[in-house]
């Protein structure tokens, strides 16, 4: 199993390059004082995230799957390897991110944001990434990156809806933006959890799929 | 010996197309050819034993086991190359070894970097920049370097040119030479198989329309040719398929030997797996 999140990793890594780039201009945007810097670690979170639905899209092309699934490690380690890959690259971007906006919060105590502002749009941005896989890796092993696409479409904009009405919602109910540290780390906890049932479920939909 | 394939009443329905009741047996130290028109249920055939669709019906065993979706664990042995299918093309040839270190227990990096050298595959271009030989000659060679006892290999060799292709087939036979191991190789181009194949399955349509020691059967059938009238006096039983021109006949005898002792004045030629191919599909057409 782990030669093929090797694999995934190869790939991703061939992406990184466009990934700095545009992680590069919002830092400078966010330098500039156009974003806050808090949008560039949720920023990250998310674009991060966004790895996986692309290494889908180079095993459709390559058909990967019907390869891997005739490996020793058959189909449960096609799946395994995709969640493991996504639970790595998001941790990665959650601490990449949070280590950005940390450091500029140190490094420009004036900018206006807080350290508990920081880490709380750091976990926010890990929440919607970490849930957002949990929805999205079914869809992805169900339908393929085309169709699947069209769906997670659905699924941000209903799951971000929810995700800043809530937090707006949070935030006028209760004085202290610290108080909603609780909730807020919560939420990756939840997004967590949230990828053990998403895990059976590929793994359901994959183990039925003729390839 | 046990017998590396055994596939009994292999059934799978995908609507507007059936396999149907196909067994098929692939002993240790053969190479068994699968051959067939396109669509004919080769690969249909070959993804069964690997596990890749869900049966309607039959059993398939390797190595004695028999396969179950639970336990693919039997793919150790196998090494496999599946038509259609290739390495990512933003990955380079160290990558993909580095990759099935970490999926085969057996990996054998110094044994994949001889096939590497052997094929003269380029170790620092993208797979994006293999031609298809390329491509086909590398996965050749990740299906060879974790030890396997059987490959499977469907299309292979289909799109390549002459010189490799013999270059494969050459491999495939030393491969064979132990006889634990074996091939089981669909292919449409049937000159390769009559080459490499001990067995011959001919699929058609979903079924299997002739199957045994690829010798015998040639030594068996043959190609009638004749007139018109002449056909017309032969009886049909002795016959598979015809084809008739302005011209002539031609017809495929299923028993040349027997054929001629009672028909001594018809010319029974010696016949090819494409023409029992051609003959049987045109056959079956009218």
């Amino acid at each position: 199993m782990m030669g093929l999140v090797k694999k995934d990793f190869y790939l991703a890594a061939g992406l990184a390059r466009s990934y700095l780039i545009v992680a590069a201009i919002f830092l400078v945007l966010s330098l500039a004082g156009i974003y806050e810097f808090s949008f560039l670690s949720s920023f990250m979170s998310l674009l991060c995230i966004m790895l996986p639905v692309n290494v889908f899209s180079y095993d459709e092309q390559a058909k990967w799957d019907k390869y891997a699934a005739a490996l020793p490690g058959g189909r449960r380690a096609v799946v395994q390897a995709r969640y493991v890959f996504t639970l790595i690259v998001s941790a990665g971007a959650v601490v990449l991110g949070g280590a950005v906006g940390a450091a500029a919060c140190l490094l420009d105590p004036t900018a206006g944001e807080t350290l508990w502002e920081m880490v709380l749009s750091t976990a926010a941005g890990g929440s919607v990434g970490i849930l957002l896989n949990a929805v999205m890796l079914p869809l992805m092993f169900k339908f393929g990156v085309q169709k699947g696409r069209l769906y997670l479409a659905l699924v941000l904009a209903i799951l971000f809806g929810a995700f800043l009405g809530g937090v707006a919602a949070l935030a006028s109910a209760v004085q202290e933006p610290s108080v909603l540290i609780l909730p807020l780390a919560a939420i990756p906890a939840a997004g967590l959890l949230a990828l053990v049932p998403s895990y059976f479920l590929s793994l359901r939909i994959f183990r039925k799929k003729d390839l | 010996m046990t017998n590396a394939i055994e596939v009994k009443g292999l059934c799978k329905d995908y609507g507007d197309f059936q396999l149907k009741d196909v067994d098929l047996t692939l002993p240790g130290g053969a190479i068994l050819g699968l051959i067939g028109e396109n669509g004919a249920g080769k690969s249909t055939t070959i993804k069964a034993i690997l596990g890749l669709i869900r049966r309607d019906g039959g059993t398939v065993r390797v190595f004695g086991r028999e396969i179950t979706g639970d336990d693919p664990s039997y793919k150790e042995d196998i090494g496999v190359v599946l038509d259609e299918v290739s390495f990512h093309d933003p990955l380079k040839v160290p990558q993909v070894g580095r990759i099935l270190s970490g999926v085969y227990r057996n990996w054998d990096g110094a044994c994949f970097d001889a096939y590497v050298d052997r094929f003269q595959l380029p170790r620092n271009k993208k797979i994006k920049e293999f031609s298809r030989g390329m491509k086909q000659k590398l996965s050749i060679a990740t299906a060879l370097s974790h030890h396997p006892r059987l490959l499977i290999l469907d299309e292979a060799t289909s799109g390549l040119d002459p010189v490799v292709r013999d270059e494969l087939l050459d491999e495939f036979l030393a491969f064979i030479q132990d006889e634990d191991h074996a091939v089981l190789i669909s292919s449409h181009i049937t000159s390769d198989l009559e080459k490499a194949a001990d067995y011959v399955t001919y699929l058609h349509r979903g079924q299997v329309a002739l199957q045994g020691a690829k010798d015998e059967l040639l030594d068996a059938y043959g190609r009638l040719v004749c007139s018109r009238a002449d056909l017309q006096g032969v009886d049909p039983d002795l016959l598979l398929g015809t084809r008739m021109s302005q011209f002539g006949c031609e017809a495929l005898v299923k028993d040349r030997r027997a054929f001629r002792r009672r028909y001594p004045a018809l010319t029974v030629d010696p016949v090819s797996l494409e023409e029992i191919m051609v003959f049987t599909v045109r056959g079956d057409e009218k």
